[in-house]
């Protein structure tokens, strides 16, 4: 009983001995494998840390297998380690010797690869060239040792066999499955580093491709031989290619032609590793600067290497236009300056002269034609000082409570006589709801008038019109609406509507503005194509100004047109209630607008102001000034 | 007595030029466009054409294109500004046939100037 017992016990303590024991040896062994894997792991790191470190984005085959040589031996016991690589025309051949062996070593080693590489790649290398590449320790003849042992696999870069890497040995029986599958690991991971590179270079090279194809700037790069490796639409379009055309380097020589020397820019950039930047080039109606670059890999410290050269068209058309608009304008100013001195000049010099007497109406004439020219040109100087002033934002005007109406029937009797003497129809209408009494720089909105009242009769020919009208736009009101009210066609104005102004039309049916033109009516420097063609004179700079002092009103100017038939000019000027209110503003409460859908159905919307509106609208009766001329 | 016709759209230039030249040495008329100088040249039939080129209505270039349309021949001298040269080569181009003898710049010749320049070409004629 006591023996069964001590037996079991014995038994079971065995057991759980013999237990512990496995559970043990699995453990090590566990950890010798999770040990070894890690080892492995760390390898495979260090070896994609060093590709990715030395090789970059390069991706030269030779250099990433030079890697895995470089860092095999601590792996591996060999005499040499090779590869060999199968490029077009060529394999190559390198070997890195770690112990001496003689010439017929290498070359056991060479055919036993060339070998393999015609089975793997199921064709003969026997007859191809071979570019030999011998490293580490020196052949020595005497040293007789034959390959003992030797072990090649695959070089495998992206399901594709590149190559063969082998090791061999001098001594026997060296190679067996443990260093066979450490190899195995090692080039089979390399070779998925290597695909990986591969994948994030060419999901950057297709990033790069895609900026290369929305660039505005034509790129083309050439390797030494100038042949393009790359090219985008822009750079086709340069020389008057489509982008889905074929284009080499010819195609540039060719339509370049005496214009820019490619060739011998590239050649003098890749040479003398030189940046060129050429002045403006004229290719199919289009300005150019044209850069050249040398393309410089400094892949390794101290080491440059130039791969190829890159051309830049870089368009340039706007800022040479831009340069001769404000040329045009200098010699315009210039012009406009020199033209009234000249004048002047001449008129002293028949004066000078003694044959116009003195108090005759010839003599008057030209004392008037002094005083005019003279003012003209003041006016000029007095209108580039404020443009000066609006760009140094040191603008201002002064306002003061004045009757407005009255400034406008003043300007409008201004310019009778020269309507008169063109045959122009000038007419005013001023809404009875424009409110007599407003703040306002007198002297700037008189500016105001003068500019768009003289540009309107310019533009417009004889038996033309020209139309003044004035009415209130209510805070809240729709433009057209009231358009409609005071008697005039819609014109879709778009303005603020936060506050009581009057509004300013004037209308002239001239040649109009082309829509395209329109944007740069306010700006300097502008000169309208449509206004250059009927040979009318000017500096632009009216508007600018009338534009500064509008906005210092707080108002908001603008135009709406119709190239061919005429222009619609407009200006607002806010209200604020001077000091007692006036009739329009104690108004604003309960004349609140009508409706605006029974407005257009009620208003035929006439082209005449109406005498006799429409029933529903209270105290918008235009007083009409009649039309002069 | 030579007559001569001064085509400008400038008032002060049409005066000034016209009373330098008019001390009855010339009978001297003018227009301020081309319209009015295509009536002038059959009415006053000038010896001598000082035509300006941009001027409203019709300029120079569109008056000797009338004037070659129409058969009429005269002599003429363009004047300009300097910064309009490019009208000069137009206006030669076209008005060779018409009679265009030379050019005078308004913008950096002196009235004197013109006035000899206009002298000179009438006695070459």
């Amino acid at each position: 009983m006591t023996l069964i017992i001590i037996i079991a016990l014995g038994i079971l303590a065995i057991g759980s001995w013999v237990f512990v024991y496995f559970k043990i040896e699995l453990f090590k062994k566990d950890i010798v494998k999770k040990e070894e894997e890690l080892n492995n792991r760390l390898y495979e790191l260090a070896i994609v840390k060093e590709l990715g470190d030395r090789v970059g984005y390069s991706l030269d085959v030779h250099q990433i297998i030079d890697i895995i040589t470089g860092s095999l031996h601590q792996f591996i016991e060999y005499s040499a380690v090779s590869y060999m690589l199968v490029e077009p025309e060529k394999l190559i051949f390198k070997v890195h010797l770690e112990e001496s062996v003689h010439r017929g070593f290498v070359d056991e080693v060479k055919k036993r690869m060339i070998g393999s590489i015609s089975a793997l790649l199921n064709k003969d290398f026997q007859k191809v060239p071979i570019e030999e590449i011998l490293s580490g320790a020196i052949l020595i003849e005497e040293v007789q040792e034959p390959v003992k042992s030797f072990f090649n696999i695959p070089l495998v870069i992206g399901d594709k066999i590149v190559g063969v890497l082998t090791v061999a040995h001098t001594q026997t029986g060296l190679y067996k499955e443990e260093e066979m599958t450490i190899l195995y690991k090692i080039t089979n991971q390399a070779s998925q580093a290597v695909t990986k590179l591969q994948k994030v270079v060419e999901t950057e090279q297709s990033k790069l491709n895609s900026m290369m194809e929305s660039m505005a700037d034509g790129v083309v790069m050439t390797d030494l031989d100038y042949r393009l490796m790359v090219i985008n639409p822009a750079a086709k379009k340069a020389i008057g290619f489509e982008s889905d055309q074929e284009v080499t380097i010819f195609d540039f020589i060719d339509n370049l032609g005496g214009k820019f020397d490619i060739r011998g820019r590239l050649e003098e950039s890749v040479k003398l590793k030189k940046t060129y930047e050429s002045e403006k080039v004229l290719l199919n109606d289009k300005f150019f600067q044209i850069f050249v670059f040398p393309v410089i890999n400094k892949a390794t410290e101290g080491q440059e290497t130039v791969l190829g050269g890159v051309v830049i068209f870089h368009d340039i058309t706007s800022e040479v236009a831009t340069e001769q608009i404000q040329k045009d304008f200098t010699s315009m100013l210039v012009h406009e300056l020199r033209s009234p001195l000249d004048s002047i000049k001449r008129i002293a010099t028949v004066l000078k002269g003694g044959t116009i007497k003195a108090k005759t109406e010839k003599y008057e004439d030209y004392l008037s034609m002094i005083h005019s020219n003279s003012s003209g040109m003041l006016n000029l100087v007095n209108d580039i000082l404020d443009v000066s002033k609006l760009e140094a934002g040191k603008f201002s005007v002064t306002k003061k409570p004045g009757d407005i109406k009255d400034v406008i029937s003043k300007r409008i009797d201004f310019y009778a006589i020269p309507a008169k003497d063109k045959k122009i129809t000038l007419e005013s209408t001023l809404s009875e709801d424009v409110p007599s009494e407003v703040e306002f720089d007198a002297e700037g909105i008189e500016h105001v008038l003068n500019n768009l009242i003289s540009n309107a009769m310019k533009f417009t020919k004889p038996d033309g019109k020209v139309a003044l009208n004035a009415f209130l736009h209510k805070k809240g009101g729709k433009i057209n609406d009231e358009m409609k009210i005071a008697g005039l066609e819609p014109l879709d104005i778009n303005i603020k509507n936060d506050m009581d102004a009057v509004m300013v039309i004037v209308s002239d049916t001239g040649i109009g503005i082309k829509e395209e033109e329109v944007g740069s009516l306010f700006k300097k420097f502008k000169q309208l194509e449509s206004g250059k063609t009927t040979q009318q004179k000017g500096t632009g700079l009216g508007l600018v100004i009338t534009k500064g002092v509008v906005e210092e009103h707080g108002g908001e100017i603008g135009v709406v047109s119709e190239y061919g038939k005429g222009s619609n000019f407009f200006f607002t000027l806010p209200i604020k209630p001077v000091t007692a209110p006036t009739p329009a503003t104690a108004q604003t409460p309960t004349d609140t607008p009508p409706a605006p859908d029974s407005v257009v159905v009620q208003t035929p919307t006439p082209t005449k102001p109406v005498a006799d509106p429409a029933p529903p609208i209270p105290a918008a009766t235009p007083k009409t000034t009649p039309p002069v001329a | 007595m030579k007559k001569i016709l001064i085509v400008d759209d400038k008032k002060e230039f049409r005066s000034t030029l016209s009373d330098a030249l008019n001390s009855g040495k010339y009978e001297v008329e003018v227009a301020e466009n081309g319209i009015r100088a295509l009536e002038k040249m059959v009415s006053f039939e000038p010896d001598l054409v000082i035509l300006d080129m941009l001027m409203p209505e019709m300029g120079g270039l569109e008056f000797l294109r009338e004037l070659k349309g129409r058969g009429i021949k005269s002599n003429i001298l363009i004047s300009t500004q300097l910064a309009q040269m490019d009208d000069i080569s137009n206006a030669l181009g076209e008005g060779m046939s018409v009679g265009v003898r030379g050019y005078i710049i308004k913008s950096s010749q002196s009235l004197e100037m013109i006035v000899k320049e206009i002298e000179k070409t009438l006695s070459s004629l």
